[in-house]
């Protein structure tokens, strides 16, 4: 009967408490469901680079907290092309990371729902295909490395096993045989003596070391397409060095194409072949890396480059940004940077402002665009 | 150049560990930080670089009094910190600030700014309300933020506000030296921008002394007039920030400038990936770097090698056997 009585009053304690949480309203303690809501207002009919491995298209990402709409992603195009390696560049906040995890609808619902565009992964869009495929393709042609290899491994079970469980859900095997493969991947990732190290767990190996297994584990299925996101922020620059010439040498082999999130310009001349720069939500420049960081066109592009400090240049004035990206419920009319840019002009806030191509690849959402001949 | 020391750290020691079970078996000791010698001069910014765990933070903590060494000493002006600290950590306080890596954690989320801010006011400097209230609107002056904001709590504001809050509170009581342990590694870049220029001015203006801790060699490098690299609790090399960077001679300090992506810079050089890490619990008796060095010989196995300087330049010093001379390819 105490037994009884006490319970029912931690429940009622519990409900009560639940329902004064702020953070309930948000979503955030109900349970997501396994893939992102997609309710797509408008889906695009043509894929533009039919050759290309991944193909993304007027991708629209939004939050529903309460009776705001958080646009986190608001139209992103961009597509992969086997082998290639392209970077997405930008501040905290700035939609890089939901970009990425829309694609495979790792976004938790709710509050996220993807409400625009398609994403096509050779000729199948993925946000059309069904729950069950999507899980198929999870780990199998499309394959996540995360920041942090200690929260994505399992502390638990051993390395090994976690691989032969990469492996063996995706394709029929013995587990000698699944064992014999994991252990040729770790070798692949460069580990030493592979099959020692699979009965070793994750708090027993250094943080390169564990990072490698989780690039191991994305190689596992021989994927088409593997995105990381900023694989190598929480790495030492040792380490930070072997792990993005491991990937170089990697999607050279493989011919995979990598999806590579960061906000360090250096890491990117390191690894990537072409480089997307997003502010707010959207797109603001691409080119090749080489145009972008020698010439870059938008005057965010210019700034983000120059308040960084620069290896050998100390006595370079940071030019720090002044002011803060504007928050994604309450985006303003044309341009987003506006508010924070030395060139602004009276008509930049005014419209949707296009990204505009500047030949051979090089686009820039930008209505009075630097000067290729100031540039540099 | 000519500026006496105004710390003086020598040969400092700190041990994890050690000490003996009930029965008197022996546990296993780290040593985090071993016989490191450092001077800070009046208005230098010594920067201190070095790869996780190899000591920065202990050696940080040592200097402000948040632990005491098991060895060694380490003075400012001519007087014990750690016999200092103990009597009367107040004192210390007041001539020794830290500012924290994470800048949100590091502030107390049930306190206003304001309250955050007068506790060293009061605490350390016992001013009046009056005085009080005057000076709270110079330090949030002092670091570009508006006297509105000091009413609010912690949560309200960014990475990068926080931060400066922090540096803050660090400035009321007046210090003399302020240690830096990490203070933009956890900021966006173009947020670290502004702290770093608002670092550099509060240093012009109040004559500080900084102690800059980082694993961002090029921060490193822009802040620093001085820098030491540390590796697994020793110092590797010591110098000025322009001969560090411009001519390295400890072969550890060659791979980090290596390692470091620069934009531009299209190919990285990695170190052989199978090299294995010294063992903390168990060092090797001579150079710690020995297994990842490309120049090491017999000698380097056998015994640590002192700091010795470089030729023409009595302030360049690096701990190895083999330095790399100027003029020469690593």
């Amino acid at each position: 009967m105490i037994f009884v009585l006490v319970m029912s009053i931690n429940l009622l304690g519990d409900g009560v408490r639940d329902v004064l949480d702020p953070r309930l309203k948000s979503g955030a303690l109900t349970r997501p469901v396994a893939r992102t809501t997609v309710e797509r207002k408008e889906i695009p009919e043509e894929r533009k680079h039919p050759d290309s491995t991944l193909e993304v298209s007027d991708l629209k990402t939004e939050f529903h907290i309460g009776s705001d709409i958080y646009r986190a992603v608001g139209g992103i195009d961009l597509h992969l092309n086997p082998g290639e390696c392209l970077g997405i560049v930008g501040e905290s906040g700035s939609g890089k990371s939901v970009t990425a995890m829309s694609l495979m609808g790792l976004v938790p619902t709710p509050p996220g729902r993807i409400s625009g565009g398609a994403a096509w992964l050779e000729d199948e869009d993925l946000f059309a295909a069904s729950d069950e495929r999507i899980r198929q393709l999870r780990g199998a042609d499309v394959a996540h490395v995360f920041q942090d290899p200690l929260s994505t491994l399992h502390p638990l079970f051993t390395i090994g096993d976690q691989l032969i469980e990469a492996l063996m859900a995706h394709r029929p095997m013995k587990r000698a045989e699944a064992n014999a493969r994991a252990a040729e991947l770790l070798r692949l990732v460069r580990i030493t003596n592979p099959a020692e190290r699979l009965k070793s767990y994750p708090h027993e190996l250094s943080g390169g070391m564990r990072q490698r297994v989780c690039i191991a584990m994305a190689l596992a299925n021989d994927a088409k397409v593997i995105i990381a996101d900023e694989p190598t922020t929480a790495l030492d620059v040792t380490v930070q060095a072997q792990i993005l010439s491991l990937m170089d040498a990697l999607r050279r082999e493989s011919s995979a194409a990598i999806l590579f999130i960061t906000h360090d310009f250096g890491v990117v001349s390191a690894i990537c072949d072409r480089v997307a720069v997003m502010y707010a939500g959207r797109i603001v420049e691409t080119g090749t890396t080489r145009e972008v960081l020698e010439a870059p066109a938008h005057p965010y592009t210019r700034k983000l480059i120059d308040c960084v400090p620069v290896l050998g240049a100390p006595d370079r004035r940071l030019d720090a940004i002044e002011g803060r990206p504007p928050v994604v419920n309450n985006l303003p009319d044309g341009c987003a940077f506006a508010a924070r840019c030395p060139r602004v002009r009276s008509d930049c806030g005014t419209g949707t402002i296009p990204l505009s191509p500047l030949g051979g690849g090089h686009g820039v959402r930008c209505l009075y665009p630097l000067n290729p001949d100031t540039r540099s | 150049m000519t500026e006496p020391a105004l710390l003086k750290i020598e040969n400092a020691e700190r041990v994890f560990g050690g000490g003996h079970t009930l029965f008197g078996r022996q546990l296993p000791a780290v040593h985090a930080v071993q016989g490191i010698s450092l001077n800070v001069r009046k208005g230098e910014t010594l920067g201190i670089v070095g790869e996780s765990g190899c000591g920065k933070s202990t050696l940080a903590r040592l200097i402000v009094g948040l632990d005491t060494p098991t060895g060694g000493s380490i003075t400012f002006d001519g007087i014990d910190l750690v016999a200092e600290a103990k009597r009367d950590p107040r004192k210390l306080a007041r001539r020794v600030q830290y500012v924290f890596q994470d800048p949100v954690a590091s502030l107390n989320p049930r306190k206003t700014i304001r309250t955050i801010l007068e506790t060293p006011l009061r605490h350390l400097l016992g001013l009046d309300r009056e005085t009080r209230e005057e000076r709270l609107k110079e330090l949030m002056d002092a670091v570009n933020l508006a006297p509105e904001f000091l009413d609010r709590f912690p949560h309200e504001f960014s990475g990068g506000q926080a931060q400066r809050i922090g540096i803050a509170r660090a400035l009321a009581a007046d210090p003399e030296v302020i240690v830096l342990d990490e203070p933009v590694s956890a900021l966006d870049v173009s947020v670290q921008a502004q702290v770093l220029n608002i670092l550099d001015d509060l240093r012009q203006r109040f004559g500080l002394t900084y102690v800059f801790i980082s694993h961002d060699l090029s921060v490193v490098e822009s802040v620093s007039d001085r820098v030491a690299v540390l590796y697994f609790g020793r110092l590797a090399e010591l110098g000025t920030a322009q001969r560090i960077f411009a001519a390295p001679r400890h072969p550890y300090t060659h791979l980090l400038l290596k390692s470091a992506p620069v934009p531009g810079k299209r190919s990285l050089i990695p170190e052989d990936a199978n090299t294995e890490l010294p063992d903390p619990y168990n060092p090797p008796p001579g150079c710690a770097f020995f297994a990842r060095c490309p120049r090491g010989t017999d000698i380097c196995t056998n015994a640590q090698p002192p700091l010795s300087a470089a030729a023409g330049h009595p302030e360049h010093q690096a701990a190895c056997y083999h330095p790399v001379e100027e003029n020469e390819d690593a």
